[in-house]
């Protein structure tokens, strides 16, 4: 079960919130708002989940924080009344005391309020408890911890960066189910941004990053790395199609939102011919009827061996006419296909303009399915020239939209050069991109319609469908 | 420690205990929070103690103390004790 610490942000960083009875070191340098975020865990716990909670400082003065946290409108005096919080000034020797001890004072405060979750404000001060820090410390901080998890308490470590030595890694961070770590960084020589990231989470995938939180009036708000601004027209639409490739589902919340452009981009050493076709066997088997614009390097006889390694039936589909291509070359195609493939060669654009406007969107507003549309933008690059492209391809996109037909489209923006890869990546709803960079394949959502990116993931070949995996 | 030094000291602990109903401290912490000397403090503490105003716990270095909230009547129910009109 997941403990939500208060922040949406960091809810979402840890796929729901700290596993329960998980012990948390929280740590940063001075003035990163460890005290708030840890105040925000326990007041938001009280409030939203009726989980009551112990805050214990050892500098300062509990006045202190009930004064400081009223300025995010946090009455803390009056859930103390209720019975819900407790603000504890105390010393780290006695509280140490008081843990080990049978029936001492921290348990009578946890059972005195049933509390759930405590913060600790800072563990850095049970180093000095000794003289020989090191051993004694990490055994102090191992009992702590130890007693912590036998009352069941999701609780929170704070721990002061005191930036001496970055190599070593913290004993601390051992011990600890979790680490969070705060952090003050320059940002365009002027500002000063804070960062987030949870390097460590035992029982709970996390979203590795850094991300970046702000001290509002009414707490830390955190906002997600790789996150860009929603295409809220298309993501509120829940319907989401598949791609037959898990990993690049789960990274576009589910799958591909229908109705919506995407753009894959490859460089020329890229292999992107099982991510189409793991897209086009998902798309046929969900019935959807198939556009698709053949390639120069693409022929039917190779588009069906691929589609026959995914147990599709290409010659069947066409026959039936539910896989339709738009042919720019003067090439063979099987007997019995003749009403689904659109031979355009010798159409000029003009032309080509009015068989897409009339041919293919009778076509497509005849059948009253869901249509999956995939072209090789090089191609018209090619054949009809970049201002055609330029011209075109948003009409062609509004049109997909407008009847809810999800394309994909190939694309090399370094072949296609700058402007007209920017204008092309403005005009898609998402972007994926692929590239080969020594002797390994990468695979990236860059854009996708509900703000989501995603880092670059290892793509490696699988002897089972869809034949490749996102690593 | 004269009279007048003992009242303003016997205040300072007083108003840091009543702002503080949550503070568990000994008086080597309380030496350390108030910047007072601890011979000063420990009489005045152990008087308070002795009027009921603090609790101490334990013995020796780790004995601490803490405020104990006066015991005061919270709610009165006046209506009980009306005759009926």
């Amino acid at each position: 079960m997941k403990v939500s610490t208060g922040i949406r942000g960091l809810d979402k960083v840890l796929d729901g919130g700290i596993p329960q009875g998980s012990a948390v070191v929280l740590e940063g340098a001075p003035g990163t708002g460890k005290t708030t975020l840890g105040m925000q865990f326990l007041y938001k716990g009280i409030v939203d989940h009726n989980e009551p909670g112990i805050f214990f400082t050892f500098e300062e003065f509990p006045d202190q924080i009930y004064e400081d946290m009223k300025s995010y409108g946090w009455d803390l005096k009056d859930l103390e009344r209720k019975n819900m919080l407790r603000v504890i000034g105390i010393s780290p020797d006695i509280l140490l005391e008081q843990m080990v001890a049978n029936d001492g004072l921290f348990e009578q405060l946890v059972r005195e309020i049933d509390g759930k979750r405590i913060v600790i404000d800072s563990i850095s001060l049970f180093e000095y408890l000794s003289n020989e820090a090191g051993e004694k410390g990490r055994s102090i901080l191992y009992t702590v911890r130890n007693i912590v998890r036998k009352f069941g308490l999701t609780s929170l470590f704070i721990q002061e960066d005191d930036n001496l030595d970055k190599s070593k890694i913290p004993f601390e961070h051992f011990i600890a189910d979790g680490v969070i770590r705060l952090s003050l960084k320059e940002h365009m020589n002027i500002y000063r941004k804070r960062t987030l990231e949870v390097t460590k989470m035992r029982g709970t995938k996390i979203k590795e990053g850094e991300h970046i939180y702000q001290i509002t009036d009414s707490g830390i708000y955190l906002l997600l790395a790789s996150q860009i601004v929603t295409d809220k027209y298309i993501s509120d639409n829940n319907e989401k199609i598949k791609t037959g490739i898990p990993k690049l589902d789960s990274l576009l919340g589910g799958g591909m939102a229908k109705g919506a452009v995407y753009m894959l981009d490859t460089n020329s050493k890229a292999n992107y011919r099982h991510i189409v076709g793991a897209i086009y066997a998902e798309r046929v088997k969900a019935g959807n009827r198939i556009l698709s614009l053949l390639s120069s390097t693409q022929t039917i006889t190779e588009l069906k061996a691929l589609m026959d390694l995914y147990g599709i039936n290409i010659d069947q589909l066409a026959k039936e006419k539910r896989f339709y291509f738009i042919e720019h070359y003067n090439r063979p195609f099987p007997a019995g296909w003749e009403g689904s493939v659109f031979q355009v060669q010798d159409m000029k654009n003009e032309e080509y303009d009015l068989f897409l406007r009339e041919k293919c969107t009778s076509l497509i507003k005849d059948n009253h399915e869901d249509w999956f549309a995939y072209y090789d933008l090089s191609t018209i690059f090619n054949e009809r020239g970049a201002e055609y492209v330029l011209r075109s391809f948003a009409k062609e996109t509004a049109f997909a939209r407008s009847v809810g037909m999800t394309v994909l489209v190939l694309c090399n923006f370094k072949e296609v050069g700058v402007q007209a890869a920017s204008f092309l990546e403005r005009t898609s709803n998402g972007v994926f991109k692929t590239w080969v960079d020594g002797s390994y394949q990468y695979m990236q959502v860059t854009k996708s319609p509900d703000g989501q990116i995603s880092k670059p993931y290892l793509l490696e070949s699988i002897d089972q469908k869809p034949y490749i995996r996102l690593v | 420690m004269v009279k007048r030094e003992h009242l303003s000291l016997e205040m300072e602990c007083l108003t840091l205990f009543q702002s503080n109903p949550y503070l568990f401290e000994t008086i080597q912490g309380l030496e350390k929070r108030l910047g007072r000397r601890m011979s000063d403090l420990e009489p005045i503490l152990e008087g308070l103690t002795a009027q009921g105003i603090l609790q101490k716990t334990g013995e020796g270095a780790l004995a601490y103390f803490r405020y104990k909230e006066p015991a005061v009547i919270a709610e009165f129910s006046f209506t009980s004790e009306l005759e009926p009109l």
